[in-house]
Parts: C-alpha cells; sequence; structure tokens
C-alpha cells in the first residue's frame, strides 16, 4: 500500500529542484526492477534519511531502479509513479543493482587514484553564456589634481552599457569576453593655476569621457556536486582586463576640443543571479590611458598625463 | 592616437548684425580653406594691429589651427564709442574678445592711479602763481589766479572715483595740473560704450586718484612737495590702506637707485593684496639706462614692469630694452603712423591748460584751465602700464586676485615677440587680455 506523504512546504530549497532537474550523474538505462525486502521502506526526496518522506513502501511492492548512488537507489514505484530514494539495503538485490553499484567504486577509486573527474556540466545547461547589461557607477580619475583644478571634483557618475560571453563546458570552460562602453561627463569652469593654487575663471567647461572597452577575462560559477547532481551557485566571480579607446572632449564657449585615445584597463566583480534570467552585479575597473593629458593646459601644470582612473559600477541585466 | 575633425556651425548665426568681418574680408578668408569663425579666433590670438590694413591673409596666417578644435569664435561686445575705430591699441589686444569674456570689470575694483592727479573733480579754486626762471628764462609772477577744473566726462560717474589723495599738496584734492595722470586714467578705466569718445580697458572699475608727482604748474603754484621717494612711498602705502587692488604707477626715477623706501612701499602693498604696475623707462634713445622701478618691479612678484609697443607691435623707439622689461603693452610710437600711432584718450585740451609752459616762450605763458577737453595722442610706456593695469583689473574680477598669481597669468600666456622666449625689447611678450581672461582647459 502506498501512503502520500504530506505535502512539501513551498520553502522546500531551491537545491532540492536544482537536484532534481539535473541529471543523474549515475543515471543509466536498463536497470529493471527489484522489490522492496524489508516490511516497509521509506522513498526519500532526496537520497538523504533526513529530507521528506514521499512514500511508505511494503514488502513484495514492485519499484523501477532508475540509478545506484552509493548505498542508495533511485527508484520509481511500479504502481503509483512516484519517484525517490530508497536505502539500497531495502531492496532485494539483483545483478543489475550489483554492476551498477561496482562500476560506481570502480570509478570512485579510479577518481581517487587520479583519474580525471568527468567535466562538470554547464550551469545553465548550455555552453554559452550571454549577457546583456547596464551599469552605473562612481569614476574617479587618477589626474585628480587637474580634474579638481577644472571640475572642482575628480568624481562623477559614470553610466553605459555592456554585453558578455561565457564559455560553460569544454576547453573554454570559464572564460568570457565582453565590450563595453561607458559615459562621464562633468561642466566645471576654465581656470588658472599659480604655485599650486587654483583660480577658477567662471568660463563653463564641460569635459566628456566615453570609454569603448573589450574584455577578456575568466568568469568563476561555483558548481557543487550533490549525491544526485549538481547544483551552480547564484554568484559567478570574474576577472579580467582588455584594451579600449577613450573618446575625450572639452568643450567652452570658443572651441570644442574631441581626441582619442588607446586605453588598458584590468576589472573584476561578481554577478549574482536573482530570479531566473535577471543578475545584478558589482565591478571594479582601473583603466590606464597613457598620454592623454599633458600636453597643454591645467594637466600640463600639474604634470599629469593620465586620463584613466577608476570606476566602480554596478551591473544590471539578463543573462540566459 | 585618432584625431577627429568636425565642422560645426555655431548654433546662432550672428555674422550678418555683428560679425565684424567685411565681405570681401570673409571672401580671403574662405580662399585660405579657413572659415570666419577660425579667423575671428586668429584675431584673439594676439595678431590684431592688421585689421585697419586689412591684412586679412597675414592673420589667419600667423596662426596655427588644429583640426581637433572646432573654432566658434564671435565678437559679442562692440563699443559703440565713435572714435573707438582710431584705438589701434585695442584692436591690436583684441579687446572686443576679451571684452566677451569681462565687460569691463565692476565697480568692485579699485584701481589706483598713482601719477599726477587726475581731472576727477569740477570745482574753481584759487592759485598764487609766483615767478621762475627756467631755462634761463624769466617767467613773471601771476599772482592770485582763480583756475577751473572739470571732471574729465569720460572719466567721471557715479561712485566712479575712491579716497583721493594729494601727497604733493597733503590735501584731499588730488586735481591734475599736467593732463598725464587723466589721459593714463583714461587708458584704465574711460567709460566705454556711452556712445561718446574713446574705450578704456576696466571700463567699470573705480578708480582712485593719488597725487604723487608734481608737475611746472604745482611748482609755479608753490606745492609744498614734490616727487621724492618718500612721498611715492607714502602715496603706495595709502592706496593699498584704502583698498586697491591694481596701483599703476607710470613714473620712474632718474638713476639706478636702490629705492628702499619705494621697495618696502611695494612689497607692503603687494602683501595688502594690491598687484603693481610700472612703466619700464623712456630712456632708450637716451643711453637705454636702468630704472631703478622697474628693477624693483622684476625681482618682485606682484609688481610687473610694462615697456612699449607701437601700432606695428614693435618695440616703441623710446622703450627702454633692459632686463627690467616683464611685458610688453601698446604705449603708442609717433614714428610709426605720426600721431595716429600714438595713444588717443581724453585729457586736457594742451592749449587751455598750457601744458608744460616752461618749455613755452614767456610770451605764450598764461594762467592754466582745466575744464577744456579733448581727445589726445601720447606716447610713452606711461602709456603701455595703465593697459596692464586694466588687464589686472579684469582678472581680479574674473577671478585671479593674488598679485603674484596675475603676474604670472600675463606672463603666462603674453603673446611672444621679438627673440623667442623672453627677451629686453619685450619681456615676455606682448600682452593677450582674452587669452589671459580664459586661461586653461584640462588640455588646453
Amino acid at each position: 500500500m502506498i501512503r502520500r506523504p504530506p505535502v512539501a512546504p513551498r520553502a522546500l530549497p531551491l537545491l532540492t529542484l536544482l537536484a532534481f532537474a539535473a541529471p543523474a550523474v549515475a543515471g543509466a538505462q536498463g536497470l529493471g526492477t527489484s522489490r522492496v525486502a524489508t516490511a516497509t521502506a521509506t522513498i526519500h526526496a532526496r537520497c538523504d534519511p533526513s529530507s521528506p518522506t514521499r512514500a511508505t513502501l511494503r514488502k513484495g511492492d514492485a519499484v523501477t531502479i532508475e540509478s545506484v548512488n552509493a548505498g542508495w537507489v533511485s527508484v520509481r514505484v511500479e504502481a503509483g509513479g512516484e519517484r525517490g530514494c530508497l536505502k539500497r539495503s531495502e531492496l532485494e538485490p539483483t545483478p543489475a543493482i550489483d554492476r551498477a553499484a561496482d562500476a560506481r567504486r570502480a570509478r570512485e577509486i579510479g577518481y581517487a587514484r587520479g583519474a580525471s573527474a568527468p567535466p562538470l556540466p554547464s550551469p545553465t545547461g548550455r555552453p554559452l553564456r550571454f549577457a546583456a547589461f547596464a551599469t552605473a557607477g562612481w569614476f574617479t580619475a587618477t589626474a585628480n589634481q587637474s580634474f579638481d583644478a577644472v571640475l572642482d571634483t575628480h568624481s562623477g557618475t559614470d553610466i553605459g552599457f555592456g554585453a558578455q560571453v561565457a564559455w560553460q563546458t569544454g576547453a573554454l570552460r570559464g572564460l568570457f569576453v565582453e565590450f563595453d562602453a561607458s559615459r562621464f561627463e562633468e561642466t566645471g569652469e576654465r581656470a588658472f593655476v599659480h604655485e599650486g593654487e587654483v583660480f577658477p575663471l567662471g568660463i563653463p567647461l564641460t569635459i566628456g569621457l566615453k570609454p569603448i572597452e573589450v574584455s577578456a577575462g575568466y568568469r568563476l560559477n561555483p558548481v557543487r556536486r550533490t549525491r544526485t547532481g549538481v547544483v551552480a551557485s547564484p554568484v559567478a566571480w570574474f576577472a579580467g582586463g582588455g584594451v579600449g579607446s577613450v573618446g575625450y572632449t572639452e568643450t567652452d564657449d570658443e572651441s570644442e576640443i574631441s581626441d582619442r585615445f588607446v586605453a588598458y584597463h584590468v576589472m573584476g566583480g561578481a554577478d549574482v543571479t536573482l530570479w531566473r534570467y535577471l543578475q545584478i552585479g558589482a565591478e571594479a575597473r582601473y583603466r590606464w590611458v597613457p598620454d592623454g593629458l599633458g600636453a597643454g593646459g591645467i594637466s600640463d601644470e600639474f604634470n599629469e598625463t593620465d586620463l584613466g582612473g577608476s570606476t566602480f559600477r554596478v551591473r544590471v541585466g539578463v543573462a540566459f | 592616437m585618432e584625431r577627429r575633425h568636425e565642422e560645426r556651425r555655431a548654433t546662432e548665426d550672428r555674422r550678418t548684425s555683428e560679425h565684424p568681418a567685411r565681405p570681401e574680408q570673409e571672401r580671403e578668408v574662405t580662399a585660405l580653406g579657413r572659415s570666419v569663425d577660425q579667423l575671428v579666433y586668429a584675431i584673439g590670438q594676439g595678431v590684431g594691429g592688421w585689421w585697419a590694413e586689412r591684412e586679412v591673409a597675414a592673420a589667419v596666417r600667423q596662426v596655427t589651427f588644429e583640426d581637433d578644435v572646432v573654432y566658434r569664435a564671435h565678437y559679442d561686445f562692440h563699443p559703440n564709442d565713435p572714435l573707438f575705430a582710431s584705438q589701434w591699441n585695442m584692436s591690436a589686444l583684441s579687446m572686443e574678445r576679451a571684452w566677451d569674456v569681462n565687460p569691463g570689470a565692476t565697480s568692485a575694483v579699485i584701481v589706483a592711479v598713482l601719477d599726477g592727479g587726475l581731472a576727477y573733480d569740477t570745482a574753481t579754486y584759487q592759485y598764487v602763481g609766483r615767478a621762475v626762471t627756467s631755462g634761463g628764462r624769466r617767467y613773471p609772477a601771476l599772482g592770485r589766479v582763480t583756475v577751473p577744473f572739470a571732471a574729465a566726462p569720460e572719466l567721471a560717474g557715479p561712485n566712479r572715483f575712491v579716497a583721493p589723495h594729494d601727497f604733493i599738496w597733503d590735501d584731499t584734492l588730488p586735481v591734475d595740473l599736467d593732463g598725464h595722470g587723466t589721459h593714463v586714467a583714461g587708458t584704465i578705466g574711460q567709460l566705454t560704450n556711452n556712445g561718446v569718445g574713446v574705450a578704456g580697458m576696466a571700463f567699470n572699475v573705480r578708480l582712485m586718484p593719488v597725487k604723487v608727482i608734481g608737475g611746472d604748474w604745482d611748482f609755479i603754484f608753490g606745492a609744498p612737495n614734490e616727487a621724492t621717494t618718500s612721498v611715492v612711498a607714502a602715496g603706495i602705502r595709502y592706496a593699498a590702506d584704502n583698498g586697491a587692488q591694481v596701483i599703476n604707477m607710470s613714473l620712474g626715477f632718474d638713476g639706478p637707485g636702490p629705492l628702499p623706501a619705494i621697495e618696502e612701499a611695494l612689497r607692503y602693498a603687494v602683501g595688502k593684496g594690491a598687484f603693481v604696475t610700472v612703466s619700464a623707462g623712456n630712456g632708450f634713445e637716451d643711453g637705454n639706462p636702468e630704472e631703478a622701478l622697474a628693477e624693483i618691479a622684476a625681482k618682485m612678484d606682484g609688481v610687473i614692469s610694462v615697456g612699449a609697443v607701437g601700432r606695428n607691435l614693435d618695440r616703441a623707439y623710446y622703450s627702454s630694452s633692459r632686463s627690467s622689461v616683464e611685458i610688453a603693452a601698446p604705449g603708442g610710437d609717433f614714428r610709426v603712423g605720426g600721431e595716429a600711432g600714438g595713444i588717443i584718450q581724453q585729457t586736457y585740451d594742451p592749449e587751455a591748460a598750457a601744458v608744460d609752459p616752461l618749455s613755452n616762450p614767456v610770451s605764450a605763458y598764461h594762467a592754466p584751465r582745466y575744464d577744456i577737453f579733448r581727445y589726445d595722442s601720447y606716447q610713452g610706456t606711461s602709456m603701455a602700464a595703465p593697459h596692464v593695469a586694466g588687464l589686472a583689473a579684469l582678472l581680479i574680477q574674473q577671478g585671479i586676485t593674488k598679485p603674484a598669481a596675475i603676474e604670472a597669468a600675463i606672463k603666462r600666456f603674453a603673446t611672444d615677440r621679438g627673440a623667442a622666449g623672453r627677451d629686453n625689447d619685450f619681456g615676455f611678450g606682448l600682452i593677450s587680455p582674452r587669452e589671459t581672461l580664459r586661461g586653461l582647459g584640462l588640455t588646453r
């Protein structure tokens, strides 16, 4: 007789769902059927005696063997179709169960002797992960004296967007390539500097930076093996570097200067998957723009030549 | 590095009504592959002096245009003073474009004119003219004379004059008995855009008349003091103590110095926040002697000595050429263009005021009157210094308030003339008011 257990609480851990959604590590075809050998046998939701009870079987009840996992057997009840884990000792032994158990033990011995583990499956089930995101953050210029002189600050908001492709399987697993563009713009005033003292002159001056950058790096999305499968962490870490081009504009009432400089950067951060495809992340980036400044003007007075700086920003987007 | 050339028109095309270029000049500029905006920008780069001669091509060719800069330059301020066109000195300094940045400062800035007085008062005063002998000629006593004075119409205005003081007569009536101080003050602060006469550099400032020089008539009328170093030093301290932010000293001392009282007073004034301009000296053809006051200026930050250029922007024939020359400004040169090559400002009619009475024959000797004015052409480093004083006033209004910084800015943006770099004729070059007022951007 089969008794249905109480409905699992709504707070059933996500891991449980993932465990069942993930393919079984030792999945096999043709393991056949077996019968309950003990007076009663409990089917657990997971191969863990503390996991919720799915059903209770009586001696002689038939089950289909789906996989063998150490001392547990993943089964489907012939009569009701319930799925779950039974202790192997509660079933009548069959040759198929014994072979599956032996094969599993052999693999585990091989792993222990250094044989390569089977490749981890993709965290999302796909070989590539695509992400598109918008960014908003805070740029702080390396040339702080020069920026302070004309803008009265060397920091400001930085907004942008980007896209990322990451490999999740195979030899390139963990690598990513990213493109992003951002924009920093602040208005201050022209100035004169004498012996380090700044005299603002009241003539509006707008400084604009528009970096376009390509990055490559490593993205670590930890996955954890469970007895029944693989669980991907919702948090992924990334680090990388790249090159780009920084568009520079300096605009006042008389003229508009436009220029573009080669830039280099390093970056690092983390993404968190919030819900389905939605993700949020944080990133720190340091950019070098050698000789972007210093050819004249205030930056020459302060002998500052790097147009780069650091950016801390939040990334919000979708990934699939 | 990739450079981008972008042509962009000003959002508002004002050339029809406000641009100074004439059609033939526009055609000439266009034939050079340059825009009219670039032409106006070229004028702003200190290549003035060409306008009257229509040297458009020369003006444009003197400037290096950079491909990654979009030029959008326009004149916005055009003084309606009818004689402005005669002021080559103003066009040489591109003052119209400088006034676009800062239209004449404000009354918050006080400029002291340490000179022979100022036509600032409308009144009648009585003097006793004593008999004097000069050049072997004896000029008879005039006895008690009533002398009418009038404030120069192009200088006077509500609250225009601040704390007048006379160190020659020891009173508070520093009237001008010569015309020199009035002319100098005009270059600094002549009323401008009032539909009358000529323009001044910083036409909204307040003027502080401080009389420290006595002229012939001061001597004839028996002034108790003359222009000793202690009198001038007292004048400098007085100006600084009474709020002058700029002090113009179109004067000099014979001999090499030292002038410890003057030097100490100048240090005091600079310490109180006053920027000081001094004339570099007019003795080039008299042996180019050392000028003690200019020597002090050259070694003191916040005090600048000014040499003179003519309308061709070359050193004026009289202007000292010494290591003490720090900067150059228009001072006029009658050898280049005659009287039109001088600096025109409103001052006394020389005949009525009997200017230089002891240089005239006794038969022409008569009591002066100081209520008749005309626009007169002068030359000298005395005329050059007030151009720099006016620029300093504009700079203070613009935000550069420390004397040493003002001097540094004026030198930093000067247009190099003569030998490359600093030289004895021009110092660091000809002042560039607009560029100095605009200061620096992040990269330019």
